[in-house]
């Protein structure tokens, strides 16, 4: 018979390997932006990087910012690109351990919802068109339209399942539905678009990228998700009940078709925020949860950081590779999160360390 | 375009996917298709059974894959796509005739292929323009010989992938002193080409290059670099990198020209900017 110390012990000591196991993630988060910011197809290497990311976060220290080129190159460039993998990588792995985690399916993704099918419709007529839903946008048109199609997709979501009482089964067929319905509408904008240029720019903009990351676009993105994030943290008590079946929430109180609605609102909203600037960057959502679970269960409190900690790791790893693999040419991101994900994702299932869900 | 072309129907989305049923009711002479339609076998082989001949012809300039490596010579003795739409064009005439008109073409364009190389194979080295060259945005370029013609440098002569996506910080270190954007403006409609323009002129990690600083970022319609109209493309591309050389010519006056002799019209329409 177990005692309570003993199952004290038993849970402080789990505890501890959690907490550890999330603090090595942010720990390898380090090491990967100092080897990030070390290396580019610019000559800048750690010592002048360090010296004007230094110089230009605190102006008060009045320090040499370095040279014109190493600042542009730094500043400009090669650091807002990482800070914007951190912040993508982690929003996406957020939003897809809390959709899955709410709708008890370890295959839910941005592209399961049919948001990433919208994004990309929404960028689509930006970029054949250039209709946009909102006119204030301007410069932002393409942005502003996956944002707004994103956020249209899961109100259609939403709509569908209401009706069928908002179960989880309904949001994820109604999400699949729309998901096709922009696939098509995405493939006819292709095909009757009169500009074969055109439509080589809509492929560009589905296969995604952190290239075209600024400050300005940082400031927009950062704040958004940041809140989403923290939001969905004070969800994992709801999450983890939720993960025992819709029933058993119920009996605990639990309001599960409030949470589930301030999940997806939540998820929609960070991964629009995202996808709307890099483009659609598939995987992380699916895959950097899993990994996280795999590492330290299915305990939400300690899971969802785990899961931002592996997300903004695997994008700006996965960036990183792509930059620098046959510089100056680069790979498309997507390409690279696959190629160094799957493998450990497969190892790790394989390996069988600990159940992968529920 | 000229009306005339303008207003013939249009039977398929392209060579790819060809309107096969359409093609054989319209019962063609002749079809002439790019390489695009062998891709689709299917459709490439039901027009052959209906006893089309159908004649595949490559319209894409062929381009070095590492100009680097070779010599002033050879580079110069690549066809720039004059040479090739010229090429092209003799071909042509074999099946559907037209000989007296091709050769007057041929004639007028080869009189600015020329002019051109004459000024430009005079060039050291140290008076060539490094030159970056832009398509789809933000590092996606083509290696071409097309730029060292026009008396450019290309940036990415070294690259080993034909249509490789370039570092932006690679494109900071190497400092273009010029900038070339292709874009596609079916309409050409000069706000197109406005817009190519300010996207990156306004673009924060380029404002300490040479070419952003100075203005030098040129936009270039694809239409103006091959077909018939490549005379005209050819032209800006080498009064853009090298304007003390070709302060005589006026490629928009030449395209008035092209318009007038050629298609016995005038037509409307930007090709380039500025």
């Amino acid at each position: 018979m177990t005692t309570k110390a003993e199952l004290t012990k038993l849970y402080n000591k789990g505890k501890k390997r959690k907490l550890l196991a999330i603090f090595s993630v942010f720990i390898a988060i380090i090491i990967v932006v100092l080897i990030s910011i070390s290396f580019g197809a610019g000559s800048p290497r750690l010592p002048e990087a360090l010296q004007v990311i230094i110089s230009r976060t605190f102006p008060f220290l009045n320090l040499d910012p370095g040279s014109p080129l190493a600042q542009t190159i730094i500043w400009d460039i090669r650091f807002p690109r990482i800070v914007m993998a951190l912040i993508a990588g982690a929003g996406l792995a957020a939003a897809g351990v809390t959709m899955q985690g709410v709708l008890r399916n370890p295959l839910v993704s941005s592209y399961v919802l049919g948001i990433s099918s919208a994004a990309g419709f929404g960028a689509a007529l930006a970029i054949v068109f250039g209709i946009g839903v909102v006119s204030f946008v301007g410069g932002y048109l393409v942005i502003g339209n996956a944002f707004i199609f994103c956020l249209l997709a899961m109100v259609i979501v939403y709509s569908i399942a209401r009706l069928r009482g908002m179960s989880s089964e309904t949001v994820i067929l109604a999400g699949v539905a729309v998901g096709f319905l922009f696939s098509a509408l995405l493939s006819l904008i292709q095909y009757i678009s009169p500009d074969n240029n055109a439509v080589t720019a809509i492929v560009f903009w589905l296969l995604g990228g952190l290239y075209t990351a600024t400050w300005e676009k940082i400031l927009i993105c950062l704040p958004i998700v940041s809140v989403t994030m923290i939001l969905m943290m004070t969800q994992s008590w709801n999450i983890n009940i939720m993960s025992m079946g819709e029933d058993v929430a119920t009996s605990l109180g639990v309001n599960s078709k409030r949470v589930l609605t301030v999940n997806m609102l939540l998820e929609t909203i960070a991964t629009a925020s995202i996808i709307a600037f890099t483009g659609i960057i598939g995987f992380v959502d699916l895959i950097a949860p899993h990994i996280a679970r795999m590492l330290l269960g299915s305990d939400h409190r300690y899971l969802i950081p785990c899961s931002i900690g592996m997300g903004a790791l695997m994008l700006l790893a996965s960036d990183t590779v792509a930059r620098l693999i046959i510089m100056p040419t680069e790979l498309p991101v997507g390409i690279l999160t696959s190629l160094l994900g799957v493998p450990f994702f497969i190892y790790l299932l394989v390996s069988k360390r600990r159940r992968s869900f529920g | 375009m000229p009306p005339s072309i303008l207003s013939v129907k249009s039977y398929g989305e392209n060579d790819y996917a060809p309107n096969v049923e359409a093609l054989i009711t319209l019962d063609p002479d002749v079809i002439f298709a790019s390489s695009m339609l062998p891709y689709n076998p299917t459709a490439y082989q039901q027009l052959k059974n209906a006893g089309i001949p159908v004649y595949i012809i490559d319209t894409t300039t062929p381009e070095p894959t590492n100009p680097s490596k070779l010599t002033k010579d050879e580079l110069y003795a690549l066809s720039p796509p004059i040479d090739f739409t010229c090429g092209l064009m003799q071909n042509f005439t074999k099946i559907v005739g037209h000989q007296t008109e091709v050769d007057s073409y041929v004639k007028w364009a080869q009189n600015y292929n020329k002019i051109v190389k004459d000024r430009i194979y005079a060039l050291t080295p140290s008076q060539q323009v490094k030159t970056y060259l832009e398509w789809y945005g933000y590092g996606r370029t083509f290696v071409t010989a097309s730029v060292y013609q026009a008396g450019g440098i290309n940036i990415a002569e070294n690259q080993t992938v034909y249509s490789p996506t370039l570092s932006t910080e690679f494109i900071v270190e190497q400092n273009p002193s010029a900038i070339i954007v292709l874009i596609a403006s079916p309409s050409h409609n000069i706000n197109d080409f406005i817009a190519a323009r300010n996207d990156v002129l306004n673009r924060t990690s380029l404002q300490n290059v040479d070419a952003v600083k100075y203005g030098r970022v040129y936009v270039c319609d694809f239409y103006a670099r091959s077909g018939v109209r490549c005379v005209i493309g050819y032209l800006y591309w080498a009064k853009w990198l090298q304007p003390s050389l070709f302060s005589d010519i006026d490629p928009a006056i030449v395209n008035q020209e092209l318009n007038q002799k050629f298609f016995g019209t005038a037509i409307a329409g930007t090709f380039a900017y500025p």
